[in-house]
């Protein structure tokens, strides 16, 4: 059942004002450039982990800060728990926002003395404020370092302060910008598991997260969309993009003794394939081709009857990361998580050794 | 744990500007007694800065009493009045354009601004702790006057004082907004704390009487708000004026603040536009 959509993206764009100097001195604001986001289109559905990936200046960002009113688009039209972009107090009420920046708090008060002060910018009554914030500090893990000054915090506890600062007002919308940079690997598995388990899980917040790291976007996210100079390269789940075509699995397959011209005869039987290895004079052959049963069996029997022999099959993930260059940048294949000829992995069903 | 039940309950609308208002002087004043040095270093320096004056004004007093002879008050009193009015209209002047740079580069502006609470209401409020402890200060400049160099308010006509004060309030609060305006858009360099500043130190009777100037340059005088703000306190603090006697200068400071602060919050308005617009909020 397609649940509701919480974010609503149609048609938004954003060019910044480019800035330039006049005789060294002056400066003035020309024409546009470049859009910073250009015509993005997205819905994202109530309860959903969604990630928005690409590298630095991709856009993220702004698309984030223009969600969050902080900055105003140039076309389109955006929707935020049924609120437009204009109804910026509306929005503001009915989200959360945590950034990877350490900046955004006061570096001389206590972890709890700023999030006291949060709270009354969300509006908590005085009366109100230390049971919530005490909750906060719970929630996060922080009641201990709560009365400690926010400066000597680690770079975790900083994320994790973020973290609490954005559920005060317990939105049903939480934006992450970014959020685990510069986090070490233990503070980043308990910030993941924060996320996915207790407040997208069990509390169904719905999460917008931009993160330009993949392994984090495929631990977290129900679908990402890709973003590159500003527009949306592709959508859906992780899932989705594997079995898109170009994407999928892939075979490799060794094999000696080969008549020669075998290179011929396989792309006659099985329409495309990769040539990896290629020696007519020995006879043997290393090739990839698409990762269905159907031509595998055909590349098989193609080998058996021209007299060669089976040195090695195997079973090629192809990386995420492969998936998402070859999005960027179309014109390179993805690359293929294989091991070495020779270092069979143990398990692996598709692998055959002599065959 | 906290029950669903009393998340609900929360308020979720911007902070009151008494609950913002109080959490602002609450966070500043604990920032500032964070710093332990900082208010002692101003007690001795109001003290070291108004004994300077006391033996500048005991050296040249003579010479300048053709200028007083209409007053009840000497050159020292002048002085005084000066220098501490001088400090709080400068700094209720800076403090807005001083907390939105300070916030800018701190990176705590858009943590500010992506709560429901105004701009306008994180503007004002930002300043309340500053407005106080200014005062506190002007107050200390005074009571060492009177402790230590022979000061007298006796005559002083209380309510004509505390009217000035609240205009000068507003008035300076006008120029301060209009100033955090070009700080929003251009973060540094603000001309209109320049320009207040000295033409206000120059021309607006602080450290001698307006009447030595030039006759064209007393007609300059007429458009600062100091030169009111001075006259109007002197003549309350030390010849007891009635609201009616200094009726003049509140009249042309009423008209400062009834112009300027339109002014200031519509630059500022359109400054925190073109910032959005421009996406540097959080630039510095």
């Amino acid at each position: 059942m397609k649940l509701p959509s919480v974010i609503k993206i149609s048609g938004l764009t954003k060019y910044y004002p480019e800035t330039r100097r006049k005789w060294g001195l002056f400066t003035c604001t020309s024409s546009r450039n470049r859009p910073a986001v250009d015509n993005i289109s997205l819905e994202i559905e109530q309860g959903q982990f969604f990630g928005l990936l690409g590298q630095n200046g991709a856009g993220k960002t702004t698309l984030i800060k223009m969600l969050s009113t902080l900055i105003t688009p140039t076309s389109g039209k955006a929707e935020v728990n049924g609120y437009p972009l204009r109804k910026e107090a509306a929005i503001k009420r009915s989200i959360g926002i945590v950034s990877g920046d350490e900046r955004s708090f006061f570096w001389r008060l206590t972890g709890r003395q700023n999030l006291e002060f949060f709270a009354a910018l969300y509006g908590i009554k005085s009366g109100r404020t230390t049971s919530r914030v005490e909750y906060l500090l719970e929630l996060i893990g922080l009641t201990d370092a709560g009365d400690e000054i926010f400066r000597s915090y680690s770079t975790g506890m900083k994320q994790q302060l973020s973290i609490a600062r954005a559920l005060i007002n317990e939105p049903p919308v939480l934006f992450l910008d970014e959020p685990t940079k510069g986090l070490d690997p233990l503070a980043l598995k308990r910030v993941h598991e924060f996320f996915k388990v207790q407040l997208n899980k069990k509390k169904g917040i719905t999460i917008l997260m931009t993160t330009h790291r993949l392994d984090e976007a495929e631990k977290l996210c129900d679908r990402i969309a890709i973003m590159h100079q500003g527009r949306i390269l592709t959508e859906g789940t992780i899932a989705d993009l594997r079995r898109a075509p170009g994407f999928g699995d892939r075979y490799q397959i060794t094999a000696i003794d080969v008549r020669r011209n075998i290179a011929g005869r396989i792309e006659r039987s099985l329409g495309g394939f990769e040539t990896v290895f290629l020696d007519e004079d020995s006879g043997m052959i290393k090739f990839e081709i698409a990762g269905d049963g159907e031509n595998l069996g055909k590349a098989v029997d193609l080998i058996r009857a021209d007299g060669g022999v089976l040195i090695d099959i195997r079973h090629v993930a192809v990386s995420l990361e492969s998936i998402y260059e070859s999005i960027i940048y179309p014109r390179r294949q993805p690359a293929t998580e294989s091991p070495e000829i020779g270092e069979a992995t143990e398990g692996d069903p598709h692998q055959v050794k002599d065959a | 744990m906290e029950s669903g039940e009393h998340i609900r309950r929360l308020s979720l609308s911007g902070g009151s500007f008494w609950l913002v208002g109080r959490a602002f002087i609450k966070k500043d004043f604990l920032e500032d007694t964070s710093y332990r040095l900082a208010f002692a270093i101003d007690l001795v320096g109001a003290f070291l800065e108004i004994a300077l004056f006391y033996f500048i004004a005991a050296l040249i007093g003579k010479s300048t009493d053709n200028y007083f002879v209409m007053e009840s008050y000497g050159y020292f009193s002048f002085l005084l009045v000066g220098i501490a009015f001088t400090k709080f209209t400068n700094s209720t002047m800076r403090s807005f354009a001083h907390k939105i740079e300070d916030y800018q580069v701190t990176g705590t502006l858009e943590a500010m601004l992506s709560t429901p609470t105004s701009i306008y209401r994180i503007l004002f409020s930002s300043v309340l702790w500053q407005h106080l402890y200014v005062t506190i200060i002007m107050v200390v400049y005074f009571l060492i006057g009177i402790a230590f160099f022979g000061l007298t308010v006796g005559n002083a006509n209380w309510l004509s004082v505390c009217c000035v004060l609240f205009l000068t309030v507003t008035s300076f609060s006008s120029l301060g907004i209009l100033a955090a305006s070009f700080i929003m858009l251009y973060k540094r360099g603000d001309p209109v704390l320049w320009l207040f500043g000295i033409v206000s130190s120059v021309l607006g009777g602080v450290y001698f009487p307006v009447k030595i100037l030039p006759q064209w340059l007393q007609y300059i005088s007429d458009y600062i708000p100091i030169t009111y703000i001075l006259k109007a306190m002197r003549k309350g603090l030390f010849e007891g004026a009635t609201l009616t006697e200094i009726a003049p200068q509140v009249v042309a400071l009423l008209l400062f603040s009834l112009i300027l602060m339109p002014l200031g919050l519509m630059s500022f308005n359109h400054s925190v536009r073109k910032a959005k617009d421009a996406g540097t909020l959080s630039h510095f």
